[in-house]
């Protein structure tokens, strides 16, 4: 059925940025309104047979979304989404933070940053995240960056070299 | 490269495991973690497929409601 859509999935290392591009069929307004409103998101917005549950959605600037995804088992895990920039059918950015059921969020977050466009009929969604706020992702990242300076195997050699001359 | 550099990024890849600290004596020797990296590796494609996921969801969502306006 979407065979011919495109999705790009990227994960720029060095910036700490995973980039994401996906068309859809069907038109602009149609799609930026699944990407911001509650009951769209809540019917697509966790992959199955996870699912998602918006507590409440104030889609403006300042505004949140506080949602749940939940496993089959009933295990919910919490984020806000606290809305920084919206330009209506074309842009909006949000700071997504992992949180506890009460909204206490855990800091830091990552930023998002989502482009609609269309042509031919077909919506083009560019999805950009900043700064994975996963700690284990946020540090093996950190690895990674090093990994741009040297190789790992030129790291290893050194560190050998290091740990002789001690 | 500064000696507190190299000393900073042993410690991250350390946390991230994708080196592994062998002392011998007074010395440690670092090694390279190479399942640690094919565990990231198979991290991200997790990640990849459940975007995958939810956008197959979506388009079946998208097709649902404009079939519903005709």
């Amino acid at each position: 059925m979407n065979n011919d859509l495109l999705f790009d999935f990227t994960v720029d290392k060095a910036a700490k940025t995973v980039l994401i591009t996906r068309e859809f069929m069907a038109g602009q307004s149609l799609v930026w309104d699944a990407f911001t409103k509650a009951e769209l998101l809540d019917q697509w917005g966790a992959p199955a047979p996870m699912r998602a549950k918006t507590k409440y959605m104030d889609f403006k600037v300042g505004g949140r979304r506080f949602y749940a995804m939940i496993s089959p088992d009933g295990q919910e895990r919490w984020a806000v989404q606290e809305y920084t920039s919206i330009t209506p059918k074309t842009n909006f950015k949000m700071y997504n933070s992992f949180a506890d059921q009460n909204e206490n969020r855990e800091l830091p977050g990552s930023e998002w940053d989502y482009t609609f466009s269309e042509e031919n009929g077909r919506t083009k969604v560019n999805i950009t995240i900043f700064n994975e706020s996963f700690e284990r992702m946020e540090k093996l990242l950190e690895g990674f960056r090093i990994g741009f300076i040297m190789t790992l195997t030129n790291l290893e050699n050194l560190l050998s070299t290091l740990s002789e001359k001690q | 490269m500064s000696r507190q550099a190299v000393s900073k990024h042993i410690k991250v890849l350390h946390e991230c495991e994708l080196i592994r600290p062998e002392q011998s004596g007074r010395e440690i020797y670092y090694h390279f973690n190479a399942k640690k990296m094919q565990e990231f590796d198979h991290w991200l494609a997790q990640l990849r497929q459940n975007w995958d996921t939810q956008f197959n969801q979506l388009d079946k969502l998208l097709s649902t409601i404009n079939d519903q306006k005709k």
